[in-house]
C-alpha cells in the first residue's frame, strides 16, 4: 500500500521534523504523510511526541527544521491562522470553547458575517444549525456552550473546526470525554468526512478505537516515529509492544481475592435532588467499587456529595461503622475523605505553584508546630510521595504548569495520599493518561484497596470497569440499575443497565 | 440556558432594584415623582452612565480602568478652558478637542497595557496621576467656562423632554450595539472570555485592548464635557468619584469583573441606583459619615442581589405567578 501511495502527491507530507524545547527533543526527524479520504490514526504515550508534531503542522510551534508539504507545496506557517487559511482545522483536547457565548458565536468566532458591516446573527445562527444538523446533533445555536454537557460541547468544538472547510483535520483525542454511544456518533461524522475526501488525523489513548476507525495507523516513542503500517497489520498488544517498547501480558492489577461482604468500611445514604432518588451502597472492605454509566446520570452529583458538594440532600455518610457529618468539603477532609476531582487542571492543582506546594496544601496543619510549618519533614514526606508514584521531575520546587498530563494526574493523587484518607473517591482517575501511567494508577488503586481503604472510582471507561473494579454499580437517571459482582462484569451487562428503560427498577442496592 | 436568558437573569435583578429604590425615595418624599425632579435626576445621572460605560467596555476585557476619573477630570478642565467664548469657534473646538484628547489618553493606557504586557490596574493607575498631574497644571482652582449655548443645549429640555435623557439614550444604544452586533465588541467577549482561545480564532487581541481603552477614554471625555455643560465651569479634582463609581455601576448592571459576561443594557438601572442610594440618604437627613457606611451597605445588598443564585429564584417567582409553568431547576455539573 506505501509504495502505490507514494505515485500520488500526498494530501499532508510532514518530512524530518524536529523540534526542540530546553531540555528535550519532542520530536526528532519525523515523517509523517496522510492521503486524502484516509483516517491516519497517531498513537504514542503522553510525551511522545503526537501533540507536539500536530502544533508543529498547526502553525502554534515553529519546527527547528523539516519541511511540510500540502498538496505537494512547500508551507511555512507562523501561526494558526495562516495554517487554517491553508486548510488545517484542530479539533482540541482541551475544549477551546467560551463558555459563556452562544454555540453559534463559538463556532463562528473570528470568522463573523456580516451585513452592511454589522454582525448578521441571525444568518451565523442559521448555518451554524446547518452545520450541527450535519454532524447529527440537534441543539438550538443560541444556547449557551457552558449549559451543555461535555459530550455536547466537544461536538461544537467539531462543528467549529469544520466551518473553515479544512481539508487537513486534526482529531487530538477527541473520545477523551465521551462515552462510547456517543464514540460511534463522532465515528459516523469521521467516516462522512473521509467520504469527502479530508485528510483526517485521529489521535486517541483508546486503543481500540484507534484499531476501529483508522486506515493507516502511525506509532511514536520519544519523539520518533516508530511503525506507520495499515491497521489491519495492528492489534492492540503490537501497538502497545510498540508504544512502549516492552510488552505488557497484564494492564490490570489481580482483583481482590477475599471480600469480606458482612465488613462494611464506608456507607452512603442520600436523595439525589436532580432525580429525586434515594441512592444507598456501601463498600466493603478491600474492594475497589466501580460506578459507570452514560455520562450525566446523576453519577457526578451522588460522588461528589460524600465530599460535602451538594448534589444530594438528607446524606448519612458511614466509615467504619461510625456516622459522620459531611456538610463540605473541610469536614470530608477531616473525616478522612478524599476526592479526586476529573478536570485536574481546574480543581485538582495550584497549576501556577510548586510541586511540594501542591503536594502539601490540603494536609498543611499536621506539620506545624506553634503554627510554623515544619519545612523538613514536609520535604521529607513529599519526596517519598513523588518516589512511590514516580512523578518524573528535576525537582520539588518545579512549578506544576511545566509536568505532562500524566504526571499531573499522579501529582493529584499524591496530593491526597499523604493526607491517609479512609475513603477515596476517584472521578475518571485516567483520564487523557498513557498506558504506562494507567497503569500505575491502576496499581496504586489496588493498594489502597487492599490497605483497607474503601476506594470509589468513577470511570466512562468501560475497560476500566470490567478490569479494575470488584463490583460495579451503574446509573441511568439517577437510578441505580445494576450492582454487578464478579463474573457479571462484562461489557453487554454494563452496556444494558446503562441503557434499559427504567421503571421498575430497585433504587437500593447492597 | 440561551443567550436572551442570559440577558435577562442579567438585567432583571438591576432594573427590580433600582425600581424598588425609586418608589421608596418617592414613598418618603412625594416630590420626588414630579416631572421636574424626573429631569433633574435624568441630568445628574448623564456623567455617571458615560463613566460606567467607558469602565464596562475595559471590564468586559478582563481589564480594569483606574485612569477614568483623571480623564474626565482632565477633559472637564479643557472644555472649560477654551478660548472664544460664545463664537462659534469655541463650539467647534468643545465638540472635537475633549474627545479626541480622552481618546488618546485612553489609547496610550491601551499601548502601554497590550504592549508591554502590564497589569491594568497598574499601568492606568500610574497614568492616572500623571494626567490628574497634567489637569492640576493647566488649572489648580475650580474655574473656566463655557459657552451659554452648549450649556444651555446638555442640559435643557426639548417638548418637555430632557435633552440629557435623549444624549444618553443614543450614546447607549450605539455603544450596545457595538458591543452586540461589531467584530470588536464580539471580540471584547471573546478576549474577556479567555484571551487564549480569542487568539487562536484568529482574533488581534492586543489591537482590540487599545482600542477599548480608546473608547473608555472617549466616553470619559462625554462625562468630562456634559460636567463642564451642567457646571458651567470645570473643578480638577471632579473626576476623582468617577473611578470607584464606575466601577460599581459596571458589576450592579451585570458585568462580571472577570470579563466576557455583561453589557451596556442595565447601565441605566446600575446609575439610577447608585444616584438614588444617595438621594435618599439626604432625604432622611442622614449624616455624611453614616451615609458612607449605608452607602455600601447598600451596594454589597446589590451585589448579592445581582449574583446569580437569587436572580434565578426571581426568574422562577415570576414564572410561577405569571407564565404558570414549572420553574427551571439549576442543573449543576
Amino acid at each position: 500500500m506505501v509504495e502505490t501511495i507514494s505515485t500520488m502527491t500526498p494530501l499532508l507530507r510532514m518530512n524530518e521534523i524536529v523540534k526542540s524545547f530546553p531540555g528535550t527533543l519532542a520530536v526528532n526527524k519525523v515523517n509523517f504523510v496522510c492521503n486524502k479520504g484516509e483516517i491516519h490514526g497517531l498513537i504514542g504515550e503522553n510525551g511522545a511526541g503526537k501533540s507536539t508534531l500536530m502544533k508543529v503542522l498547526a502553525g502554534i510551534y515553529m519546527s527547528d527544521r523539516g519541511e511540510i508539504f500540502i498538496k505537494g507545496e512547500e508551507k511555512i506557517f507562523r501561526n494558526y491562522s495562516e495554517a487554517r487559511k491553508t486548510g488545517i482545522g484542530i479539533v482540541y483536547q482541551e475544549l477551546s470553547l467560551l463558555p459563556e457565548l452562544s454555540v453559534a458565536e463559538n463556532i463562528y468566532m473570528g470568522i463573523w458575517l456580516k451585513k452592511r458591516r454589522l454582525i448578521n446573527w441571525d444568518e451565523i445562527n442559521n448555518r451554524s444549525k446547518i452545520i450541527l444538523n450535519e454532524i447529527g446533533i440537534n441543539i438550538y445555536p443560541d444556547e449557551l456552550v457552558s449549559s451543555l454537557p461535555m459530550a455536547l460541547r466537544q461536538m461544537v468544538e467539531i462543528a467549529k473546526v469544520l466551518t473553515q472547510n479544512p481539508e487537513i483535520i486534526v482529531f487530538d483525542e477527541p473520545t477523551a470525554a465521551l462515552s462510547r454511544e456517543e464514540v460511534v456518533k463522532l465515528f459516523k461524522i469521521l467516516k462522512d468526512l473521509k467520504q469527502k475526501g479530508k485528510g483526517i488525523i485521529f489521535i486517541s489513548h483508546r486503543l481500540k478505537e484507534v484499531l476501529e476507525i483508522s486506515d493507516v495507523i502511525t506509532v511514536m516513542k520519544d519523539g520518533k516515529e516508530v511503525i506507520t503500517e495499515n491497521a489491519s497489520y495492528f492489534d492492540e498488544d503490537k501497538i502497545i509492544s510498540y508504544m512502549v517498547g516492552r510488552k505488557f501480558t497484564e494492564i490490570f492489577p489481580e482483583k481482590a481475592k477475599i471480600i469480606k461482604k458482612e465488613e462494611e468500611i464506608f456507607s452512603f445514604q442520600g436523595i439525589l435532588k436532580k432525580y429525586q432518588k434515594k441512592i444507598v451502597f456501601s463498600v466493603s472492605r478491600g474492594e475497589v467499587l466501580g460506578v459507570g454509566g452514560l455520562q450525566g446520570q446523576g453519577q457526578m452529583d451522588v460522588l461528589k456529595s460524600i465530599f460535602g458538594l451538594g448534589g444530594c440532600k438528607d446524606v448519612k455518610i458511614e466509615i467504619f461503622g461510625k456516622e459522620i457529618k459531611v456538610k463540605s468539603p473541610f469536614q470530608a477532609m477531616k473525616a478522612g475523605i478524599s476526592l479526586i476531582p476529573e478536570n485536574k487542571n481546574e480543581e485538582g492543582i495550584f497549576l501556577i505553584l510548586s510541586i511540594l506546594e501542591n503536594i502539601a496544601a490540603p494536609t498543611i496543619d499536621k506539620r506545624q508546630t506553634l503554627g510554623l510549618i515544619q519545612k523538613q519533614v514536609e520535604n521529607k514526606i513529599i519526596k517519598g510521595v513523588v518516589e512511590k508514584l514516580s512523578i518524573r521531575i528535576t525537582s520539588v520546587d518545579q512549578i506544576a504548569q511545566s509536568l505532562s498530563g500524566g504526571n499531573l494526574q499522579k501529582l493529584v493523587l499524591g496530593k491526597w495520599l499523604i493526607s491517609e484518607p479512609k475513603v477515596i473517591v476517584m472521578l475518571e482517575p485516567t483520564k487523557g493518561v498513557d498506558i504506562a501511567t494507567k497503569q500505575h494508577i491502576y496499581k496504586l488503586i489496588r493498594e489502597l484497596a487492599e490497605n483497607d481503604i474503601a476506594v470509589i472510582v468513577y470511570t466512562s471507561d468501560m475497560l476500566e470497569l470490567i478490569g479494575e473494579c470488584d463490583r460495579v454499580l451503574i446509573m441511568n437517571h439517577g437510578f441505580l440499575t445494576a450492582n454487578l459482582k464478579e463474573n457479571e462484569i462484562a461489557e453487554e451487562n454494563i452496556m444494558k443497565a446503562s441503557v434499559s428503560d427504567i421503571n421498575l427498577l430497585e433504587t437500593e442496592m447492597k | 440556558m440561551k443567550e436572551k436568558q442570559q440577558n435577562l437573569r442579567l438585567y432583571i435583578p438591576v432594573y427590580s432594584i433600582a425600581i424598588a429604590i425609586y418608589i421608596f425615595a418617592g414613598i418618603i418624599e412625594p416630590t420626588f415623582f414630579t416631572w421636574n425632579n424626573n429631569v433633574n435626576l435624568f441630568t445628574r445621572i448623564t456623567p455617571l452612565i458615560f463613566a460606567g460605560m467607558a469602565q464596562t467596555f475595559v471590564i468586559l476585557t478582563g481589564g480594569i480602568d483606574l485612569s477614568i476619573g483623571s480623564i474626565i477630570g482632565l477633559t472637564n478642565v479643557l472644555a472649560a478652558s477654551l478660548p472664544f467664548i460664545d463664537k462659534p469657534l469655541n463650539i467647534v473646538m468643545w465638540i472635537f478637542i475633549p474627545p479626541l484628547v480622552g481618546l488618546s489618553m485612553g489609547l496610550i493606557n491601551g499601548l502601554i497595557i497590550s504592549k508591554g504586557g502590564f497589569p491594568p490596574l497598574i499601568v492606568t493607575l500610574a497614568t492616572g496621576a500623571i494626567f490628574q498631574g497634567i489637569t492640576l497644571f493647566i488649572m489648580p482652582i475650580p474655574g473656566g467656562s463655557v459657552s451659554l449655548s452648549i450649556a444651555r443645549t446638555v442640559t435643557g429640555t426639548m417638548f418637555k423632554i430632557p435633552n440629557s435623557l435623549i444624549i444618553f439614550l443614543i450614546f447607549l444604544y450605539i455603544f450596545h450595539l457595538i458591543l452586540k452586533r461589531t467584530e470588536f465588541g464580539r471580540s471584547i467577549y471573546a478576549i474577556g472570555g479567555n484571551e487564549a482561545i480569542a487568539y487562536e480564532s484568529g482574533i488581534p487581541c492586543s489591537k482590540v485592548k487599545i482600542w477599548v481603552y480608546g473608547v473608555s477614554g472617549l466616553l470619559g471625555a462625554f462625562a468630562g464635557m456634559f460636567l463642564s455643560a451642567w457646571i458651567f465651569s470645570a473643578d480638577p479634582l471632579i473626576g476623582g468619584p468617577y473611578i470607584l463609581n464606575s466601577i460599581a455601576v459596571a458589576v450592579i448592571s451585570g458585568t462580571a469583573l472577570s470579563g466576557g459576561i455583561g453589557g451596556v443594557t442595565g447601565i441605566i438601572g446600575g446609575a439610577y441606583i447608585f444616584h438614588l442610594i444617595n438621594n435618599i440618604l439626604n432625604l432622611l437627613g442622614i449624616s455624611t459619615f453614616y451615609q458612607f457606611v449605608a452607602k455600601g451597605l447598600v451596594l454589597i445588598l446589590a451585589l448579592t442581589i445581582s449574583s446569580s443564585g437569587i436572580t434565578f429564584n426571581i426568574r422562577s417567582i415570576l414564572r410561577t405567578f405569571f407564565l404558570k409553568t414549572k420553574p427551571i431547576e439549576k442543573i449543576g455539573e
